[in-house]
Protein backbone atom coordinates (compact mmCIF):
# COMPACT_ATOMS: atom_id res chain seq x y z
CA UNK A 1 0.00 0.00 0.00
CA UNK A 2 3.09 2.20 0.61
CA UNK A 3 3.48 2.43 -3.15
CA UNK A 4 -0.19 3.66 -4.33
CA UNK A 5 -0.40 7.03 -3.70
CA UNK A 6 -3.17 8.74 -1.73
CA UNK A 7 -5.37 9.83 -5.02
CA UNK A 8 -5.14 6.36 -5.86
CA UNK A 9 -5.66 5.21 -2.35
CA UNK A 10 -8.60 7.58 -2.32
CA UNK A 11 -10.30 6.22 -5.60
CA UNK A 12 -9.84 2.92 -4.16
CA UNK A 13 -11.73 3.51 -1.25
CA UNK A 14 -14.41 5.61 -3.08
CA UNK A 15 -14.64 2.09 -5.40
CA UNK A 16 -15.34 -0.31 -2.45
CA UNK A 17 -18.31 1.80 -1.54
CA UNK A 18 -19.67 2.22 -4.58
CA UNK A 19 -18.88 6.27 -4.36
CA UNK A 20 -17.28 6.28 -8.26
CA UNK A 21 -18.50 7.89 -11.11
CA UNK A 22 -19.20 5.27 -13.95
CA UNK A 23 -16.38 6.95 -15.88
CA UNK A 24 -13.69 7.19 -13.02
CA UNK A 25 -15.03 3.76 -12.16
CA UNK A 26 -14.01 2.17 -15.98
CA UNK A 27 -10.49 3.95 -15.57
CA UNK A 28 -9.95 2.57 -12.03
CA UNK A 29 -10.89 -1.29 -13.18
CA UNK A 30 -8.11 -0.75 -16.37
CA UNK A 31 -5.89 0.07 -14.41
CA UNK A 32 -6.57 -2.68 -10.98
CA UNK A 33 -5.90 -5.59 -14.06
CA UNK A 34 -2.67 -3.48 -15.21
CA UNK A 35 -1.19 -2.24 -11.37
CA UNK A 36 -0.87 -5.67 -9.39
CA UNK A 37 -0.28 -3.22 -6.58
CA UNK A 38 -3.40 -1.42 -6.61
CA UNK A 39 -5.24 -4.60 -6.90
CA UNK A 40 -3.20 -5.80 -3.67
CA UNK A 41 -4.07 -1.93 -1.91
CA UNK A 42 -7.84 -2.92 -3.20
CA UNK A 43 -7.51 -6.13 -1.11
CA UNK A 44 -6.34 -4.22 1.94
CA UNK A 45 -8.82 -1.77 2.16
CA UNK A 46 -11.48 -4.93 1.51
CA UNK A 47 -10.23 -6.66 4.39
CA UNK A 48 -10.09 -3.58 6.95
CA UNK A 49 -13.59 -2.53 6.05
CA UNK A 50 -14.93 -5.84 6.48
CA UNK A 51 -12.90 -5.91 9.71
CA UNK A 52 -14.44 -2.72 11.21
CA UNK A 53 -17.88 -3.86 10.01
CA UNK A 54 -17.56 -6.90 12.03
CA UNK A 55 -17.37 -4.11 15.31
CA UNK A 56 -19.75 -6.15 18.01
CA UNK A 57 -23.30 -3.96 18.53
CA UNK A 58 -23.42 -2.88 21.70
CA UNK A 59 -26.89 -2.84 23.47
CA UNK A 60 -27.88 0.82 24.55
CA UNK A 61 -27.13 0.05 28.70
CA UNK A 62 -31.02 1.94 29.03
CA UNK A 63 -33.54 3.90 27.42
CA UNK A 64 -32.77 7.07 26.59
CA UNK A 65 -36.41 8.07 25.82
CA UNK A 66 -37.07 11.81 27.31
CA UNK A 67 -39.87 12.38 30.18
CA UNK A 68 -41.45 16.09 30.05
CA UNK A 69 -39.67 17.53 32.56
CA UNK A 70 -36.40 16.72 30.35
CA UNK A 71 -37.89 18.00 27.13
CA UNK A 72 -38.86 21.13 29.09
CA UNK A 73 -42.65 20.47 28.36
CA UNK A 74 -45.42 22.62 31.20
CA UNK A 75 -47.61 20.07 32.39
CA UNK A 76 -51.08 19.98 30.45
CA UNK A 77 -53.64 23.08 31.43
CA UNK A 78 -57.14 22.31 32.19
CA UNK A 79 -59.63 24.08 30.71
CA UNK A 80 -60.59 26.41 33.59
CA UNK A 81 -57.15 27.28 33.98
CA UNK A 82 -57.10 29.88 31.11
CA UNK A 83 -60.10 31.80 32.39
CA UNK A 84 -57.91 31.73 36.11
CA UNK A 85 -54.89 32.89 34.93
CA UNK A 86 -56.09 36.38 35.31
CA UNK A 87 -57.09 35.44 38.69
CA UNK A 88 -54.29 36.57 41.07
CA UNK A 89 -53.70 39.94 38.45
CA UNK A 90 -57.23 40.65 38.95
CA UNK A 91 -57.08 40.01 42.61
CA UNK A 92 -54.21 42.41 43.31
CA UNK A 93 -55.38 44.55 41.15
CA UNK A 94 -58.94 44.84 43.16
CA UNK A 95 -56.57 44.95 46.75
CA UNK A 96 -55.02 47.98 45.21
CA UNK A 97 -58.12 49.67 44.30
CA UNK A 98 -59.64 48.96 47.74
CA UNK A 99 -56.56 50.27 49.41
CA UNK A 100 -56.52 53.49 46.89
CA UNK A 101 -60.06 53.89 47.51
CA UNK A 102 -59.60 54.26 51.33
CA UNK A 103 -56.86 56.33 50.41
CA UNK A 104 -58.47 58.57 48.59
CA UNK A 105 -61.77 59.09 50.80
CA UNK A 106 -59.50 59.36 53.95
CA UNK A 107 -56.48 61.60 53.10
CA UNK A 108 -54.40 58.79 54.61
CA UNK A 109 -53.67 55.10 56.25
CA UNK A 110 -53.47 56.27 59.97
CA UNK A 111 -57.02 58.21 59.41
CA UNK A 112 -58.73 55.35 57.21
CA UNK A 113 -59.96 52.74 60.03
CA UNK A 114 -62.85 54.47 62.28
CA UNK A 115 -62.68 52.89 65.60
CA UNK A 116 -65.67 52.48 67.61
CA UNK A 117 -63.10 53.73 70.39
CA UNK A 118 -63.00 57.07 68.84
CA UNK A 119 -66.69 57.17 68.34
CA UNK A 120 -67.07 56.83 71.63
CA UNK A 121 -64.55 59.33 72.68
CA UNK A 122 -66.03 61.74 70.16
CA UNK A 123 -69.22 61.71 72.34
CA UNK A 124 -68.05 62.18 75.39
CA UNK A 125 -65.85 64.73 74.31
CA UNK A 126 -68.99 66.52 72.95
CA UNK A 127 -70.60 65.99 76.19
CA UNK A 128 -68.06 67.52 77.63
CA UNK A 129 -68.16 70.26 75.52
CA UNK A 130 -71.74 70.83 75.57
CA UNK A 131 -72.34 74.02 76.86
CA UNK A 132 -70.06 75.56 74.23
CA UNK A 133 -72.85 74.62 71.86
CA UNK A 134 -74.12 77.93 72.35
CA UNK A 135 -71.85 79.86 69.60
CA UNK A 136 -72.95 77.86 66.43
CA UNK A 137 -72.43 80.04 63.84
CA UNK A 138 -68.67 80.30 64.70
CA UNK A 139 -68.05 77.70 62.53
CA UNK A 140 -69.66 78.94 59.71
CA UNK A 141 -67.90 82.43 60.51
CA UNK A 142 -65.05 80.44 60.14
CA UNK A 143 -65.21 78.91 56.74
CA UNK A 144 -66.67 81.68 55.19
CA UNK A 145 -63.63 83.90 56.08
CA UNK A 146 -61.70 83.83 53.14
CA UNK A 147 -64.36 84.88 50.78
CA UNK A 148 -65.86 87.31 53.66
CA UNK A 149 -65.09 90.91 53.43
CA UNK A 150 -62.79 92.32 56.02
CA UNK A 151 -65.37 92.43 57.93
CA UNK A 152 -66.69 89.14 58.76
CA UNK A 153 -63.03 87.70 58.95
CA UNK A 154 -62.37 90.47 61.58
CA UNK A 155 -65.46 88.23 63.55
CA UNK A 156 -63.83 85.41 62.40
CA UNK A 157 -60.27 85.62 64.02
CA UNK A 158 -62.11 87.20 67.13
CA UNK A 159 -64.51 83.80 67.37
CA UNK A 160 -61.79 82.05 68.79
CA UNK A 161 -61.23 84.61 71.52
CA UNK A 162 -64.05 84.32 73.08
CA UNK A 163 -64.00 80.58 73.37
CA UNK A 164 -60.91 80.43 75.18
CA UNK A 165 -61.97 83.26 77.38
CA UNK A 166 -64.66 80.80 78.50
CA UNK A 167 -64.23 79.13 81.81
CA UNK A 168 -65.41 75.47 80.83
CA UNK A 169 -62.82 74.44 79.12
CA UNK A 170 -60.12 73.41 81.82
CA UNK A 171 -56.10 74.28 81.47
CA UNK A 172 -55.37 71.25 83.42
CA UNK A 173 -57.07 68.98 81.46
CA UNK A 174 -55.50 69.08 77.82
CA UNK A 175 -56.57 65.44 76.67
CA UNK A 176 -60.17 65.63 76.60
CA UNK A 177 -59.77 68.88 74.06
CA UNK A 178 -57.00 66.92 71.88
CA UNK A 179 -58.68 63.81 71.98
CA UNK A 180 -62.07 65.28 69.78
CA UNK A 181 -59.41 66.74 67.53
CA UNK A 182 -58.13 63.48 66.28
CA UNK A 183 -60.96 61.71 66.42
CA UNK A 184 -63.17 64.23 64.46
CA UNK A 185 -60.74 63.84 61.44
CA UNK A 186 -60.70 60.35 61.62
CA UNK A 187 -64.50 60.21 62.03
CA UNK A 188 -64.62 62.33 58.92
CA UNK A 189 -62.17 60.76 57.10
CA UNK A 190 -65.03 57.82 56.34
CA UNK A 191 -67.97 60.18 55.80
CA UNK A 192 -69.00 61.08 52.13
CA UNK A 193 -69.26 64.60 53.61
CA UNK A 194 -65.20 64.20 54.56
CA UNK A 195 -64.23 66.75 51.70
CA UNK A 196 -66.50 69.40 52.99
CA UNK A 197 -64.90 68.46 56.56
CA UNK A 198 -61.54 68.51 55.83
CA UNK A 199 -62.04 71.44 53.88
CA UNK A 200 -62.52 73.36 56.71
CA UNK A 201 -59.51 73.03 58.73
CA UNK A 202 -57.41 74.62 56.18
CA UNK A 203 -59.67 77.33 55.82
CA UNK A 204 -59.28 77.89 59.37
CA UNK A 205 -56.15 78.00 59.29
CA UNK A 206 -55.38 80.56 56.64
CA UNK A 207 -58.77 82.70 57.87
CA UNK A 208 -56.00 84.49 60.38
CA UNK A 209 -53.85 85.11 57.77
CA UNK A 210 -55.98 86.50 55.57
CA UNK A 211 -57.23 88.97 57.92
CA UNK A 212 -54.17 89.27 58.62
CA UNK A 213 -53.11 90.62 55.50
CA UNK A 214 -56.14 92.65 55.07
CA UNK A 215 -54.88 94.82 57.67
CA UNK A 216 -56.95 94.19 60.96
CA UNK A 217 -54.80 95.08 63.68
CA UNK A 218 -56.34 92.50 66.39
CA UNK A 219 -55.47 89.25 64.38
CA UNK A 220 -51.97 90.79 63.52
CA UNK A 221 -51.01 91.30 66.64
CA UNK A 222 -52.63 88.33 68.20
CA UNK A 223 -51.27 85.28 65.99
CA UNK A 224 -51.47 82.86 69.14
CA UNK A 225 -54.83 83.22 68.98
CA UNK A 226 -55.46 82.89 65.69
CA UNK A 227 -53.56 79.52 65.88
CA UNK A 228 -55.31 78.26 69.09
CA UNK A 229 -58.85 79.08 67.68
CA UNK A 230 -58.06 76.50 64.59
CA UNK A 231 -56.91 73.63 67.51
CA UNK A 232 -60.35 74.78 69.43
CA UNK A 233 -62.59 75.08 66.54
CA UNK A 234 -63.66 71.46 66.69
CA UNK A 235 -64.96 71.18 70.11
CA UNK A 236 -67.71 73.97 68.98
CA UNK A 237 -68.01 72.10 65.40
CA UNK A 238 -68.85 69.03 67.12
CA UNK A 239 -71.22 70.84 69.71
CA UNK A 240 -73.04 71.82 66.37
CA UNK A 241 -75.03 68.50 65.84
CA UNK A 242 -73.80 65.20 67.71
CA UNK A 243 -76.43 63.41 67.26
CA UNK A 244 -77.19 63.69 63.77
CA UNK A 245 -73.32 63.67 62.95
CA UNK A 246 -73.53 60.40 64.90
CA UNK A 247 -76.40 59.04 62.95
CA UNK A 248 -74.31 59.79 59.84
CA UNK A 249 -71.09 58.51 60.62
CA UNK A 250 -72.95 55.14 61.03
CA UNK A 251 -74.59 55.48 57.70
CA UNK A 252 -71.88 56.51 55.96
CA UNK A 253 -69.93 53.33 58.02
CA UNK A 254 -72.68 51.06 57.16
CA UNK A 255 -72.13 52.28 53.30
CA UNK A 256 -68.71 52.16 52.80
CA UNK A 257 -67.24 48.63 55.06
CA UNK A 258 -69.38 45.91 52.46
CA UNK A 259 -67.85 47.10 49.71
CA UNK A 260 -64.32 47.31 50.96
CA UNK A 261 -65.29 43.39 52.54
CA UNK A 262 -66.63 42.24 49.26
CA UNK A 263 -63.52 43.32 47.33
CA UNK A 264 -61.36 42.11 49.50
CA UNK A 265 -63.23 39.11 49.90
CA UNK A 266 -63.33 38.26 46.23
CA UNK A 267 -59.36 38.55 45.94
CA UNK A 268 -58.78 36.51 48.44
CA UNK A 269 -61.62 33.86 46.25
CA UNK A 270 -59.34 34.42 43.26
CA UNK A 271 -56.42 33.95 44.94
CA UNK A 272 -57.34 30.77 46.35
CA UNK A 273 -59.17 29.02 43.44
CA UNK A 274 -55.96 30.28 41.58
CA UNK A 275 -53.57 28.23 43.63
CA UNK A 276 -55.97 25.69 44.29
CA UNK A 277 -56.42 24.72 40.56
CA UNK A 278 -52.68 25.08 40.12
CA UNK A 279 -52.18 22.60 43.06
CA UNK A 280 -54.82 20.00 41.32
CA UNK A 281 -52.89 20.58 38.07
CA UNK A 282 -49.60 19.61 39.53
CA UNK A 283 -51.63 16.57 41.01
CA UNK A 284 -52.77 14.96 37.77
CA UNK A 285 -49.40 16.27 35.79
CA UNK A 286 -47.38 13.62 38.25
CA UNK A 287 -49.79 11.53 38.58
CA UNK A 288 -49.48 10.96 34.73
CA UNK A 289 -45.99 10.82 34.64
CA UNK A 290 -45.77 8.50 36.94
CA UNK A 291 -47.96 6.43 35.19
CA UNK B 1 -44.74 2.70 12.51
CA UNK B 2 -44.19 4.96 9.36
CA UNK B 3 -41.17 7.08 10.54
CA UNK B 4 -41.90 10.34 8.60
CA UNK B 5 -45.40 10.42 10.76
CA UNK B 6 -43.51 10.01 13.78
CA UNK B 7 -40.94 12.64 13.24
CA UNK B 8 -44.16 15.16 11.83
CA UNK B 9 -46.09 14.20 15.16
CA UNK B 10 -42.80 15.21 17.69
CA UNK B 11 -42.25 18.01 15.52
CA UNK B 12 -45.55 19.25 16.55
CA UNK B 13 -44.52 18.43 20.13
CA UNK B 14 -46.07 14.76 20.65
CA UNK B 15 -43.53 13.41 23.07
CA UNK B 16 -44.81 9.96 22.83
CA UNK B 17 -44.09 9.77 19.39
CA UNK B 18 -40.26 11.20 19.59
CA UNK B 19 -39.67 8.41 22.41
CA UNK B 20 -40.79 6.12 19.61
CA UNK B 21 -37.91 7.82 17.76
CA UNK B 22 -35.59 6.83 19.97
CA UNK B 23 -36.35 3.58 21.19
CA UNK B 24 -35.68 3.20 17.34
CA UNK B 25 -32.38 4.81 16.93
CA UNK B 26 -30.79 4.72 20.55
CA UNK B 27 -28.74 1.53 19.46
CA UNK B 28 -26.89 3.33 16.35
CA UNK B 29 -26.47 6.67 18.40
CA UNK B 30 -25.23 5.03 22.16
CA UNK B 31 -22.91 2.77 19.79
CA UNK B 32 -21.80 5.44 17.45
CA UNK B 33 -20.58 7.09 20.63
CA UNK B 34 -19.03 4.55 22.54
CA UNK B 35 -17.06 4.05 19.73
CA UNK B 36 -16.09 7.71 19.04
CA UNK B 37 -15.17 8.21 23.18
CA UNK B 38 -14.63 4.65 23.81
CA UNK B 39 -15.77 5.20 27.36
CA UNK B 40 -19.50 3.71 28.09
CA UNK B 41 -20.39 5.87 30.65
CA UNK B 42 -19.61 9.21 28.66
CA UNK B 43 -21.33 7.65 25.40
CA UNK B 44 -24.58 7.26 27.58
CA UNK B 45 -24.12 11.06 28.76
CA UNK B 46 -23.74 11.63 24.84
CA UNK B 47 -26.83 9.82 23.71
CA UNK B 48 -28.73 11.53 26.26
CA UNK B 49 -27.76 14.63 25.17
CA UNK B 50 -27.82 13.98 21.61
CA UNK B 51 -31.34 13.00 21.89
CA UNK B 52 -32.30 15.93 24.24
CA UNK B 53 -30.84 18.36 21.68
CA UNK B 54 -32.06 16.71 18.87
CA UNK B 55 -35.90 16.92 20.45
CA UNK B 56 -35.37 20.41 21.00
CA UNK B 57 -34.14 20.81 17.46
CA UNK B 58 -36.53 18.87 15.98
CA UNK B 59 -37.90 21.80 13.67
CA UNK B 60 -34.48 22.11 12.11
CA UNK B 61 -34.65 18.79 10.22
CA UNK B 62 -35.75 19.25 6.75
CA UNK B 63 -36.13 16.10 5.27
CA UNK B 64 -33.20 13.01 4.31
CA UNK B 65 -31.97 11.10 6.13
CA UNK B 66 -33.33 10.92 10.18
CA UNK B 67 -30.35 8.49 11.00
CA UNK B 68 -28.00 11.26 9.67
CA UNK B 69 -29.89 14.00 11.06
CA UNK B 70 -29.75 12.19 14.91
CA UNK B 71 -25.75 11.03 14.18
CA UNK B 72 -24.86 14.58 13.72
CA UNK B 73 -26.13 15.51 17.07
CA UNK B 74 -24.62 12.61 18.46
CA UNK B 75 -21.63 13.53 16.82
CA UNK B 76 -21.68 17.05 18.19
CA UNK B 77 -22.45 15.91 21.50
CA UNK B 78 -19.47 13.35 21.46
CA UNK B 79 -16.92 16.15 20.12
CA UNK B 80 -18.39 18.61 23.12
CA UNK B 81 -17.14 15.28 25.70
CA UNK B 82 -13.92 15.60 23.84
CA UNK B 83 -13.40 19.29 24.04
CA UNK B 84 -14.62 18.48 27.86
CA UNK B 85 -12.19 15.26 28.69
CA UNK B 86 -9.31 17.69 27.13
CA UNK B 87 -9.91 20.35 30.02
CA UNK B 88 -10.23 17.70 32.36
CA UNK B 89 -8.75 14.82 32.23
CA UNK B 90 -10.05 12.12 34.45
CA UNK B 91 -8.98 8.11 35.27
CA UNK B 92 -11.54 5.32 34.61
CA UNK B 93 -12.28 3.70 37.11
CA UNK B 94 -11.67 -0.04 35.32
CA UNK B 95 -12.11 -3.13 37.58
CA UNK B 96 -8.40 -4.35 38.78
CA UNK B 97 -7.11 -7.67 39.49
CA UNK B 98 -5.68 -8.68 43.18
CA UNK B 99 -2.74 -7.55 41.78
CA UNK B 100 -3.74 -3.68 41.02
CA UNK B 101 -3.62 -4.58 37.20
CA UNK B 102 -6.80 -3.65 34.79
CA UNK B 103 -9.18 -6.20 33.79
CA UNK B 104 -8.92 -4.83 30.06
CA UNK B 105 -12.15 -7.21 29.36
CA UNK B 106 -14.43 -6.99 32.62
CA UNK B 107 -17.04 -9.18 32.71
CA UNK B 108 -20.52 -6.43 32.48
CA UNK B 109 -18.91 -6.45 28.65
CA UNK B 110 -20.25 -10.07 28.15
CA UNK B 111 -22.60 -10.63 25.72
CA UNK B 112 -24.76 -13.58 27.73
CA UNK B 113 -26.06 -15.31 24.10
CA UNK B 114 -22.27 -15.53 22.61
CA UNK B 115 -20.30 -18.79 23.57
CA UNK B 116 -17.02 -18.54 25.40
CA UNK B 117 -15.39 -18.84 22.21
CA UNK B 118 -17.50 -16.45 20.34
CA UNK B 119 -17.25 -14.39 23.31
CA UNK B 120 -13.53 -14.17 23.71
CA UNK B 121 -13.25 -13.63 19.71
CA UNK B 122 -15.77 -10.49 19.73
CA UNK B 123 -13.92 -9.27 22.91
CA UNK B 124 -10.41 -9.64 21.29
CA UNK B 125 -11.56 -7.97 18.06
CA UNK B 126 -13.72 -4.91 20.30
CA UNK B 127 -10.62 -4.22 21.72
CA UNK B 128 -8.46 -3.83 18.78
CA UNK B 129 -10.57 -2.22 17.12
CA UNK B 130 -11.63 0.22 19.57
CA UNK B 131 -7.78 0.81 20.56
CA UNK B 132 -6.55 1.33 16.57
CA UNK B 133 -9.74 4.06 16.70
CA UNK B 134 -8.25 5.66 19.40
CA UNK B 135 -5.00 6.25 17.42
CA UNK B 136 -7.12 8.46 15.23
CA UNK B 137 -7.33 11.60 14.88
CA UNK B 138 -11.18 12.34 16.09
CA UNK B 139 -12.32 13.36 12.20
CA UNK B 140 -10.82 10.76 10.54
CA UNK B 141 -12.27 8.20 13.78
CA UNK B 142 -15.88 9.93 12.79
CA UNK B 143 -16.37 9.15 9.69
CA UNK B 144 -14.82 5.52 10.06
CA UNK B 145 -17.67 5.38 12.56
CA UNK B 146 -19.98 6.30 10.54
CA UNK B 147 -19.37 5.00 7.12
CA UNK B 148 -17.78 1.15 8.26
CA UNK B 149 -19.30 0.83 11.66
CA UNK B 150 -22.46 2.55 11.15
CA UNK B 151 -22.67 1.62 7.25
CA UNK B 152 -24.03 4.91 6.25
CA UNK B 153 -23.28 6.04 2.60
CA UNK B 154 -20.96 9.19 1.72
CA UNK B 155 -23.81 11.49 1.59
CA UNK B 156 -24.78 10.43 5.51
CA UNK B 157 -21.66 10.69 6.60
CA UNK B 158 -21.58 14.19 5.06
CA UNK B 159 -24.53 15.63 6.71
CA UNK B 160 -23.61 13.95 9.69
CA UNK B 161 -20.95 15.61 10.22
CA UNK B 162 -21.69 18.61 8.41
CA UNK B 163 -18.05 18.26 5.51
CA UNK B 164 -18.11 18.06 1.91
CA UNK B 165 -18.52 14.44 -0.02
CA UNK B 166 -15.06 15.05 -1.54
CA UNK B 167 -13.36 15.65 2.39
CA UNK B 168 -15.78 12.25 3.16
CA UNK B 169 -13.91 10.63 0.85
CA UNK B 170 -10.32 11.76 1.25
CA UNK B 171 -10.62 11.37 5.58
CA UNK B 172 -12.35 7.52 5.23
CA UNK B 173 -9.26 6.49 2.81
CA UNK B 174 -6.95 7.76 4.66
CA UNK B 175 -8.69 6.12 8.07
CA UNK B 176 -8.99 2.82 6.44
CA UNK B 177 -4.88 2.86 5.56
CA UNK B 178 -3.96 4.31 9.30
CA UNK B 179 -6.43 1.00 10.37
CA UNK B 180 -5.02 -1.26 8.33
CA UNK B 181 -1.43 -0.58 9.63
CA UNK B 182 -2.40 -0.49 13.29
CA UNK B 183 -4.66 -3.82 12.87
CA UNK B 184 -2.07 -5.67 11.58
CA UNK B 185 -0.10 -5.30 14.53
CA UNK B 186 -2.86 -7.18 16.24
CA UNK B 187 -2.60 -10.05 13.85
CA UNK B 188 -1.50 -12.96 16.36
CA UNK B 189 -3.63 -11.56 18.74
CA UNK B 190 -6.79 -11.46 16.30
CA UNK B 191 -8.77 -14.84 15.56
CA UNK B 192 -8.31 -16.71 12.60
CA UNK B 193 -11.57 -15.44 11.30
CA UNK B 194 -10.65 -11.52 11.34
CA UNK B 195 -6.88 -11.55 10.45
CA UNK B 196 -5.82 -9.50 7.84
CA UNK B 197 -4.84 -12.24 5.20
CA UNK B 198 -5.06 -12.17 1.51
CA UNK B 199 -8.42 -12.79 0.17
CA UNK B 200 -9.06 -13.34 -3.75
CA UNK B 201 -12.60 -12.55 -3.94
CA UNK B 202 -12.81 -8.27 -5.14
Amino acid sequence: MNNVSLRDLERLSAYLDRELSQKEKTRLVARIVKEPELAKALDELRQTRNMLRQTPHRKAPRNFTLTPKMAGIRPPVPRVVPALSWASAVAMLMFVCTLGYNFLSVGGFGAAAPKASDLNASNQSVAATQPLATQPPAAMAATEAPVAPPGLGEAATETPAVETATPTLPSSSPKPRQTPTVSRSSQYGILPTAPTATQEAPTQEIAPTLAAGSGLAVASETPGIGSRSVLEQPTVESATGPSSLASAETQAAAKAFPWAYIWLGLATVLVAAALLIRWLNRLAFARRTKG
Amino acid sequence: MDESYLIQSAQHGDLDAFNTLVLAHQDVVYNTALRILNDEDLAADATQEAFLSAFKALNSYRGGSFRAWLLRTVTNACYDELRRKKRRPTTPLEPETDEGEDVESPRWMADPNASPEQEMDQQELEHAIQHCLESLPTDFRTVVVLADIQGLDYSEVAVAVKTPIGTIRSRLARARVRLRECLQGFRELLPVAFRLEEESNL
